[in-house]
């Protein structure tokens, strides 16, 4: 079989390569935007993602974890009094105001009082024991590597939380925050921050349930029972989704990406399309005389399928390519990028898809291929 | 070398074909009436000034257009009862087309271009191949297989064409003015060619021009002249002595 696509796309390659670009450009765009949203938004739920707890308990309706509102302490009397809870801990949120060490100005932080104990479930995955152990001391704070600069201070400075001292004790990564600077605390520490708070009341109380499979029905029977007031109970999967879909939708973030994503799809998908009319125009009189020879419609249109096929493979390759370079910088630059493998699937599926649409709307000009128009 | 006779049965009929163009409001008739029989083994030729219907003719008898009234008949078919697609398995099994311009697939080389349309026959590759290279060197381009296009004369690009369109073997060869874009000599060289497919293989080969270097070398010239068949001329095949036909040209 003569591979007449595979042939002419190599030697009119120049002809080509606006398409391929253009599918390439759309490819790379779709990469780094989803890696994008799910960086940036997966870090609106790092307090849930970043914790080892199954249960998470706060104030009823509450749609993202940095709006929590307090909830009666008391509550984690009644989690401990079910069986196949193991494990419960308060989590304190508290917005604050971060004074540096260098002229920073005031900065906006998240302070997240937690257990400081070995067995803390709260930031169990980025934080080393080792290092939750140091916020034991008083006035002992952790930051991220990234927040440094904005923070305004290095390891062992010292600075001040809502006009209290407070001392870096420790820096980690992962702990990158939307709309703010995540700062961890002990729970001590972040009461002693915390100016306006009640005595009694916690922002949240996260729990670890026996089997882990289990913990959709034990969260149902929990946030039945009313005798504490009023409170809610979500397993971490929830909750995480309730952040992210919020921040993603409630906020106008993600209608703004989508938007980007549809008018990235149209632009290439016009060029695209474009490009691969060009090329069967310029082919029409040899497709004509295929068809006078007999060859099917049906033939020809796989042949502009293929070519759109190859136009979009080597345009995923060269995205593929380039978003890996532009990942290993963003990388070097703590941006958050974040692509589950089927978010990168859905991707490149995405561009490949732009690719053959515009092989659909090329085939159409295949109908100006009349062998009879070739006898003048 | 002659083994057909004027006895040999008929291979392209046409009967009371006629075909109008229509413009807008205005109806322009193209063909009236025409009736004819070719035979095979010949080299039939359909001449007459531009605009006359010839072109209309070929496209008719060869199937890529259907006639207003009256019917076509090629290798004892119907062809005005095949739908298009039967009609398309019909010419790919029968039938050859040459044409004016060579349309030729700039990316393929010689013997690609003649083995592409042979690969949707169906044959094993090797027998593509081996098609395609003896009809190459049939048309005396056996050591100009791996050239594109651009790397042909006009008349090699001709024979290319040429080569593409009997590799299939088909009963039928149309041509549509095969010499015009041709010097005299690459001219000849197409004319001997077609005439000695006919010849040898028994082919029917119908041919549209109006090139008067043609003319005296056909079997049997149609003369066309505004849609009606206006001279059936049969010549004897003694081309050096017939430079007198080529006056009907205009």
């Amino acid at each position: 079989m003569v591979a007449l696509a595979r042939l002419t796309l190599i030697h009119e390659w120049r002809r080509f390569l606006p398409a391929i670009i253009a599918v390439g450009f759309a490819g790379l765009l779709q990469l780094l935007q989803a890696a994008l949203v799910l960086g940036i938004f997966g870090s609106a739920s790092v307090y849930i993602t970043g914790s080892t707890a199954d249960l998470w308990v706060g104030y009823p309706g509450t749609q993202s974890v940095n709006l929590g509102r307090p909830i009666d302490a008391g509550v984690e009397m009644r989690l401990r009094m079910d069986a196949d809870v193991v494990r419960v801990e308060p989590f304190r949120w508290v917005d604050a105001d971060w004074r540096g060490a260098r002229d920073t100005g005031g900065v906006s932080v998240f302070v997240s009082g937690i257990d400081a104990g070995p067995q803390g479930l709260m930031f169990e995955r980025v934080l080393p024991t080792a290092l939750r152990a140091r916020l034991d001391e008083p006035g002992a704070v952790i930051v991220d590597r990234a927040d440094l600069d904005s923070l305004g201070v290095s390891l062992g400075d010292a600075a001040t939380i809502n006009g209290h001292r407070v001392r870096v004790v420790g820096i980690t990564s992962g702990l990158r925050a939307l709309g703010g600077v995540n700062v961890l605390a002990s729970l001590a520490t972040a009461r002693q921050l915390d100016t306006t708070a009640p005595a009694d009341r916690i922002t949240y109380l996260v729990a670890k349930v026996r089997d882990p499979a289990q913990a959709e029905a034990v969260a149902a029977r929990l946030g039945d029972g009313a005798a504490f007031g009023s409170y809610a109970v979500w397993t971490a999967q929830q909750f995480a989704q309730r952040s992210q879909l919020y921040w993603m939708f409630d906020t106008g973030a993600g209608a703004g990406v989508l938007f980007l994503a549809a008018i990235v799809f149209l632009v290439g998908a016009v060029i695209t399309s474009q490009t691969l009319v060009a090329a069967v125009v310029g082919s029409i009189r040899e497709y004509a005389t295929l068809n006078a020879l007999g060859v099917g419609v049906t033939a020809l249109r796989k042949v502009v399928m293929e070519q759109a096929f190859w136009v979009g493979a080597l345009g995923l390759l060269g995205s593929s390519v380039l978003a890996a370079l532009f990942f290993a910088l963003a990388g070097y630059y703590n941006v958050p990028l974040q692509l589950s493998p089927i978010a990168a699937l859905v991707c490149l599926l995405l561009s490949m898809t732009l690719a053959l649409v515009s092989g659909l709307a090329a085939i159409r000009t295949l109908r100006h291929a009349d062998p009879a128009s070739l006898l003048r | 070398m002659s083994v057909l006779t004027s006895a040999s049965p008929i291979t392209l009929h046409a009967s009371g074909i006629s075909k109008a163009f229509t413009s807008g409001r205005v109806v322009t008739p193209v063909l009236h009436d025409i009736t004819l029989a070719i035979r095979p083994g010949e080299l039939t030729l359909i001449s007459g000034p531009s605009g006359c219907g010839k072109s209309t003719l070929l496209a008719i008898l060869s199937g890529l257009q259907r006639p207003d009234r009256g019917s076509a008949c090629a290798l004892g078919q119907d062809l005005g009862s095949l739908d298009a697609r039967a009609l398309e398995q019909f010419r790919l099994r029968h039938t050859g087309f040459v044409f004016q311009g060579f349309n030729l697939f700039p990316a393929l080389t010689a013997l690609q271009q003649v083995a592409l349309p042979l690969s949707y026959l169906g044959l094993p590759a090797r027998e593509i191949r081996q098609r395609a290279i003896e009809a190459l060197e049939e048309v005396g381009l056996g050591a100009r297989l791996k050239l594109r296009p651009a790397e042909l004369s006009g008349g090699e690009k001709q024979r290319v064409a040429i080569a593409r369109a009997v590799a299939k073997a088909p009963e039928l060869l149309f041509a549509d003015e095969p010499t015009s874009a041709l010097d005299a000599a690459n001219g000849h060289i197409v004319i001997d060619i077609l005439h000695r497919i006919a010849r040898t293989r028994g082919t029917t080969v119908l041919c549209v021009s109006h090139d008067p270097r043609l003319i005296s070398n056909a079997d049997r010239v149609l003369t066309i002249e505004d849609g009606r068949i206006l001279n059936d001329t049969p010549f004897p095949f003694q081309p050096a002595t017939t430079a007198g036909a080529q006056e009907p040209c205009a």
